[in-house]
């Protein structure tokens, strides 16, 4: 039952050159699951925090359910929050970790008692209830750290990278939980971390930050498919987009060239491209979508690239291929290939990028122009 | 066998380096400690040639001596006074000195300087500052308390007086240990304190407290230890007196050794100093012992 909203909100630190936040905008429904993720230093756990109330607001405004909260302190706030080094008090047993904030709020100890013991039912901790946090793994912290933020039943959860000390495993196993945990408590989560991975799998909505500017908030599929500048296009998807650059040539029909790669630009993308003629672009594709000509013949595939092998990735599923235009060995591509095809290193193919998939942006705002 | 003969050498170094300290230390410190031991045992007076083995006598004549049995509880008084005091104080202190707080190495200094300074220094200044002209009761009679009492001279007042002088001088060193303590809480900690509802005090009860623990019990010890063995403010400011009203168990032994030349009763007074120090230490350790989280 909370939205937020988040108004122009700015943060300078005292002493800083520039504002570690600028002008950040974001309406958060009810109930959503949010995730912020960048690159470190953008101001993804600044922004957390200044939702917390641990970083105060320099300009603009952060609302609740609609209410100002600026001046209010962090216990006002009706929030719970995850920190990624879990910030469990050391000195207490984890019923009283997860005791302490209600204690705080002097509620009764019977209902204490039965709400931790119910939070701890809800993740499988009842039984470390009499353990210190030093006699405990990292995912069991992690759940009494988990535990601590749901007991008090806030409207609000903060998650600030909480699952980056965990081994690889344990994190996807956290990933799952912490979205099933977020089913069952009907509650508005703000997730901060630097992996998109997890930010893909988990969020409702994403905001991709870069230098204290929120360059996008849409949903997942959205932010693959349709990136509205070339850092969210890189930023999102694993391996990365491949970037390009060259220039919209008119010869017959509008060309894109670079150095080494020449093809006529697709019927249905003349008309965007059009005020760009004689400019200079990066052409976007990723490595999911490129094809080898001699095996894919069902898909609309651009005029054939001609490419040589750097090197070959296979996991297994499927190969990673880097390579490289012939004639241009400088810059250096994926492409996502079946499994079942093998290259040897130094080979020459021919390629061709689905259609629907291929991407401009403007070389000097790096904005999305197709 | 090449690995054995390794692990001789460096045990050859090892106790080649320990070997001079040791030396030194056991010269100065271990050697008097175990003579005044022994030398406890027998009527041994500088003055007199003859030293007669009294077995337990000094001993059972200590506990006949009102006069100790004041200075027992003088120092008794003057620790349980000044211990939790310093204690506190000093954590107050240091929990003061870590906030983000305008001057704060000038208070960090401030504070310490009473810890480097000279201890005949500081109690000559509280020597005038106490007497009767002195500072502190011009600052009473300014504040409006008729006061005209020489502090250093009432029985009443020249304990408490002298304890004051202590908890002064020794808080801003204690301080320091404790500031080292709490910059090892991470700061996540209070945060998650304050997020949890945790007010200013509750973090300070709640958090930084049990959290310097380990620091406590040693502020704690040290400090008991040091109270245990006060002995240079009374000899400058009062000299036990008047009336033996601030003879400690140090100044006993000092005044039995060197002023009446009694070194077998001195001495034995020294070994149940030292014994009672043993004891406050143990029992601190079993019942209060460190938790390092």
């Amino acid at each position: 039952m909370a939205t937020i909203a988040v108004k122009d909100l700015e943060k300078v630190f005292p002493g800083a050159e520039s504002a570690t936040i600028k002008n950040a905008n974001l309406n958060i429904k009810d109930k959503e699951f949010i995730v912020l993720v960048g690159p470190s230093g953008c101001g993804k756990s600044t922004l957390l925090r200044m939702i917390a109330g641990l970083e105060e607001i320099s300009d603009g405004e952060l609302q609740i359910n609609g209410e100002r909260m600026n001046e209010l302190s962090p216990k006002d706030r009706d929030i719970a929050m995850v920190f990624q080094n879990y910030a469990l008090y050391p000195h207490m047993t984890v019923f009283d970790n997860m005791a302490f904030g209600l204690k705080l709020r002097k509620t009764p100890k019977d209902e204490i008692k039965q709400k931790v013991e119910h939070a701890a039912k809800v993740l499988g901790i009842t039984h470390l209830l009499d353990r210190r946090p030093k006699d405990m793994s990292g995912g069991q912290r992690q759940r009494v750290a988990i535990g601590r933020s749901i007991v008090r039943n806030p409207k609000v959860f903060l998650f600030d990278e909480p699952l980056s000390n965990l081994d690889a495993k344990l994190r996807v196993q956290m990933r799952a939980e912490i979205k099933k945990l977020h089913r069952q408590l009907d509650a508005t989560i703000v997730y901060v971390t630097h992996d998109q991975i997890e930010a893909m799998t988990m969020g409702d909505r994403i905001v991709v930050l870069k230098d204290g500017i929120v360059q996008q908030f849409d949903t997942p599929m959205n932010l693959f498919n349709n990136p509205q500048n070339k850092f969210v296009a890189g930023f999102i998807g694993s391996p990365s987009m491949n970037f390009l650059p060259g220039k919209v040539i008119q010869k017959e029909e509008a060309t894109f060239k670079s150095k080494s790669l020449e093809f006529a630009i697709p019927k249905d993308l003349r008309p965007g491209l059009k005020p760009y003629i004689g400019k200079e672009v990066f052409f976007g594709f990723r490595p999911e979508y490129i094809y080898d000509k001699q095996f894919e013949k069902s898909k609309r595939l651009s005029e054939n690239m001609e490419i040589v092998v750097d090197s070959v990735e296979p996991i297994g599923s499927e190969t990673f291929v880097y390579f490289h235009f012939i004639g241009n060995p400088e810059h250096s591509f994926c492409f996502r290939s079946d499994s079942q095809f093998s290259y040897g290193i130094g080979s020459e193919i021919c390629i061709g990028v689905d259609i629907e998939r291929l991407r401009f942006f403007d070389k000097e705002t790096e904005k999305r122009i197709m | 066998m090449k690995f054995k003969s390794r692990k001789k050498e460096q045990l050859f170094w090892g106790y080649l380096f320990l070997a001079f300290p040791l030396l030194l230390l056991s010269i100065f410190v271990f050697f008097p400690i175990g003579f005044a031991f022994v030398v406890s045992f027998y009527d041994w007076n500088l003055l007199i040639p003859d030293k007669p083995f009294v077995g337990l006598g000094n001993y059972f004549e200590l506990f006949k001596d009102p006069v100790f049995i004041k200075a027992i509880k003088n120092t008794i008084i003057y620790t349980i006074g000044v211990v939790p005091v310093q204690t506190l104080l000093s954590l107050f202190l240091a929990f003061i000195m870590n906030q983000k707080i305008r001057g704060r190495a000038f208070f960090r200094t401030a504070f310490y300087i009473p810890a480097i300074t000279s201890s005949v220094v500081t109690s000559i200044i509280f020597v005038w500052i106490y007497s009767k002209p002195g500072l502190l009761n011009y600052g009473l009679n300014a504040l409006g308390v008729d006061s005209n009492i020489d502090w250093l001279t009432n029985p009443v007042t020249v304990l408490p007086s002298i304890m004051i002088l202590n908890v002064w001088t020794t808080s801003g060193y204690f301080m320091v240990s404790f500031l080292a303590g709490l910059q090892n809480i991470p700061a996540s900690l209070y945060e998650a304190a304050k997020i949890d509802g945790a007010n200013q005090w509750q973090q300070f009860w709640k958090i930084t407290v049990p959290m310097v623990r380990p620091v406590t019990y040693f502020v704690v010890i040290m400090s008991l230890i040091g109270c245990f063995q006060v002995f240079d403010q009374i000899f400058i400011m009062s000299s036990g007196g008047p009336d033996n009203a601030s003879t400690t168990m140090s100044y006993f032994v000092y005044q039995n050794s060197f002023k009446y030349f009694r070194f077998g009763f001195g001495a034995a007074s020294a070994a149940v100093l030292a014994l009672l120090i043993f004891a406050t230490t143990l029992i601190q350790k079993k019942y209060f012992p460190p938790d390092v989280y």
